[in-house]
């Protein structure tokens, strides 16, 4: 399969250099000194205390522009299934890139180095595809009615039966998933986003993305007027109490799928049936409703997000069926179907 | 004239070189049964007697933050490159792969109650699981330490 035209980069930008010097010593020199029977990370808040802070912009050279895809009305489990497809598929074509590339080391003119740009050395090496991301896309969607749970709440952890009976006789399903996190509610009103990235070209750890996920919601809201924070609790929020956008992703050799879910006009009720992420005594908000606006709803919020998230991502968006109309139809065809074929 | 008695005048280099390996502070007896290997997954395994502990780098913690939740390996036939378990961090969950094949017969129970051990002990106690090898074979494939550590330092 041809791959799309790879885009000349812009003028490179400086790439940020600064760390927070004075934490990332002290930690690092604890880590070291420290004998492990007296350290005791028993840290309740998210504290960046791990690692270095997250590069303030992803490095050079610029991505390839970023498909994107809107998906209405979708099931959840066939919303999963066909991110699996989709993640597979990157994999798939990565191990290819892997291999042209070794071949054209091994064929190529000596002293050449794979990544570089230079149109000169071996013909060989010049029909090596780059890692520029241009695998990657993002699912724009509306899911029926769902309760979803993350991964440790599985089988055995899960919930019981007839709790899980008690969420259906609400009109709606319920769900176990492969992602991070605990049990949150999808449904007509919210935008759940599903970027299927590969992180390597990003050089962003999961945590990095992870917030990078965040600071897109909150760019998102900001457009909006809304202003939004992230707390020691993963997600994005309006204060300490009031969440309005939630986040569980599933990472496969750096490939990652799930997402982030954000409330446009959801019905907020679905959200007081359960403990949504396992947090007592936390609300679930709204667009519409910290704006008092119900027409604020996904199909408003989707450019919005779209500019917030290439912000933040420092991509371009283009639509799918523009970029690659052959994979926008056989995503189609395995949402109506079923099939797979197509995608393997 | 003895035989070591000849090589010491032949190769007194290498007598000194051996008897400084024995001597040498931190290098034990049963490194030479013990080796140490790493993955591109930021992993690394540690075969002894045909069974290896697999773990995953200071490096990978720090990439994953804070975890909140481990997902054990199940005990059975595993294939290089299959998923044995997961890690979970900020709400992400990054599945964990078998370095080698073979079967897994334990794994590491703290983590259950502890999954925070994995960011401060990620190479000695936070072990995840241990893999009855099938092949020592796959194993030479797998980075030692200095290139790993070039490795790492390549892909920043």
């Amino acid at each position: 399969m041809a791959l799309p035209p790879i885009p000349s980069s812009s003028t490179p930008r400086p790439i940020a250099t600064t760390k927070t010097i004075s934490l990332d010593i002290t930690t690092k020199t604890c880590y070291f000194i420290t004998p492990s029977s007296i350290w005791n990370i028993k840290a309740n808040s998210r504290i960046e205390t791990t690692g270095a802070a997250c590069p303030t912009t992803i490095a050079r050279p610029r991505l390839s522009p970023l498909p994107f895809i809107y998906l209405r009305n979708l099931p959840y489990e066939r919303s999963s299934a066909l991110q699996q497809l989709l993640v597979d598929r990157q994999l798939r074509l990565r191990k290819e890139r892997e291999y042209l590339r070794a071949q054209a080391g091994a064929a190529g003119a000596v002293g050449e180095s794979a990544d570089d740009s230079g149109p000169g050395s071996a013909g060989v090496a010049t029909n090596v595809p780059k890692e520029d991301g241009s695998e990657d896309l993002v699912l724009l969607v509306e899911h029926t009615p769902t309760y979803t749970n993350g991964r440790r709440n599985r089988g055995a952890q899960g919930i019981s039966d007839h709790e899980a009976l008690r969420l259906q006789n609400l009109g709606a399903d319920y769900v176990e998933s492969l992602r991070g996190g605990e049990i949150t509610f999808h449904g007509p009103g919210q935008l759940v986003a599903y970027p299927i990235l590969d992180l390597k070209p990003t050089k962003l750890s999961v945590r990095c993305y992870v917030s990078y996920l965040e600071k897109s919601i909150i760019a998102t809201c900001a457009e909006f007027g809304v202003k939004a924070i992230t707390t020691e609790n993963t997600g994005v929020w309006i204060n300490d109490q009031r969440k309005i956008a939630a986040i569980g992703v599933h990472v496969q050799r750096y490939i990652t799928s799930h997402g982030l879910a954000l409330n446009c006009n959801t019905d907020l009720e679905f959200f007081n049936q359960i403990v949504a992420c396992g947090l007592t005594g936390k609300e679930t908000t709204s667009l519409s409703k910290e704006l008092s606006d119900p027409s604020v709803n996904v199909q408003t919020v989707i450019p919005k997000f779209l500019k917030g998230f290439g912000a933040t991502f420092n991509r371009d968006f283009v639509a799918l069926s523009e970029t690659r109309p052959g994979l926008e139809m056989a995503i189609q065809e395995f949402i109506q179907t079923g099939n797979p074929d197509k995608l393997r | 004239m003895s035989l070591s008695a000849l090589s010491s005048r032949l190769f007194p280099t290498m007598r000194s070189q051996a008897m400084a390996r024995f001597a040498a502070p931190g290098s034990s007896f049963a490194r030479f049964y013990a080796t140490k290997k790493y993955t591109p997954e930021h992993e690394w395994i540690e075969v002894e007697n045909g069974v290896a502990t697999i773990g995953i780098t200071n490096h990978a913690q720090e990439a994953l933050g804070e975890i909140v939740y481990v997902e054990a390996a199940e005990l059975k036939d595993v294939e290089k490159g299959d998923t044995i378990g997961s890690v979970e961090s900020v709400k992400a969950a990054s599945d964990i792969y078998a370095p080698i094949s073979g079967k897994v017969i334990e794994v590491n129970t703290i983590l259950g109650d502890e999954p925070g051990l994995l960011n401060s002990n990620p190479e000695d106690s936070a072990w995840l699981c241990k893999i009855e090898l099938s092949s020592e074979d796959e194993i030479n494939d797998l980075f030692s330490e200095a290139d790993y550590k070039k490795f790492c330092e390549e892909s920043h």
